[in-house]
């Protein structure tokens, strides 16, 4: 395992300050529901971008942000499901165990479908 | 309730930056595709809605991770927009100007599907 101080220090910040300004907009602005967009910044893809394009080439950044589509898909039916268990079974903890068991099986299959994309994307540059 | 603790905000970005850092490390780990899912881990997310158990309990907790979601479903729908705008416009722009406008168009992008979909 490669681990890259700069691209971790990276990721931390922007995980932290999407954390923060979540909670800062829900102390400001009355709806709650408003400052959850920041809770789905793309602060890991950012990072990840940045990293690939500065150490590497637009290219491989480019390809990184195409298969985060696929992670992001996973994620917004996590979210989904998170609110329907919220909705109807009325348990919190309950409810974000099975959008995170959601999320890992449609990640995969996302990951899986945008994979044979990307593969198909770098023959044609090929 | 305008008042932002400087505490619970620091709490915040530690939790955050944490939890991202966490799942890139477990990604690392896996590598492969168990690594690639792991590194789309909603680590944001979570850590904002563990962030809200600090200050609600029982239902109002219920209630405000419910009303997050709504707008975090929200955000995610424009980071999935984000993310194929930024493949294309980083092949066709470089990777600083492409990063860019694909981030941009997350800003504009999330509270318009948010006003469109839930009204002001």
């Amino acid at each position: 395992m490669k681990v890259d101080i700069r691209d971790l220090g990276l990721r931390f910040i922007f995980g932290g300050l999407a954390v923060a300004a979540c909670y800062v907009v829900l102390q400001f602005v009355p709806s709650k529901s408003f400052a959850g967009i920041f809770a789905a910044f793309p602060a890991v893809m950012a990072a990840a971008v940045i990293m690939a394009g500065h150490f590497g080439s637009s290219e491989q950044a480019a390809d990184i942000a195409l298969g985060a589509s696929a992670g992001m898909l996973g994620c917004t039916f996590c979210v989904l499901t998170a609110t329907f268990c919220m909705q109807h079974l009325g348990k919190w903890g309950l409810s974000l165990g099975i959008a995170l068991v959601v999320w890992f099986f449609s990640s995969y299959v996302a990951i899986m479908l945008m994979q044979g994309l990307l593969e198909k994307r770098k023959e044609k540059r090929q | 309730m305008f008042d932002i603790n400087p505490f619970s905000l620091f709490l915040r970005f530690l939790f955050g930056g944490s939890a991202v850092l966490a799942s890139t490390l477990i990604a690392r780990t896996f590598g492969g595709r168990l690594g690639g899912i792991f590194a789309a881990f909603p680590a944001v997310y979570l850590a904002a809605v563990m962030g809200l158990s600090l200050e609600y309990k029982g239902s109002e907790l219920l209630s405000v991770t419910e009303q997050l979601s709504k707008g975090a479903l929200v955000g995610m729908a424009a980071d999935v927009c984000c993310a194929l705008a930024a493949s294309y416009f980083i092949l066709r722009y470089g990777w600083k100007r492409g990063l860019s406008y694909a981030l941009f168009l997350w800003a504009v992008l999330a509270p318009l599907i948010y006003l469109t979909w839930f009204g002001f």
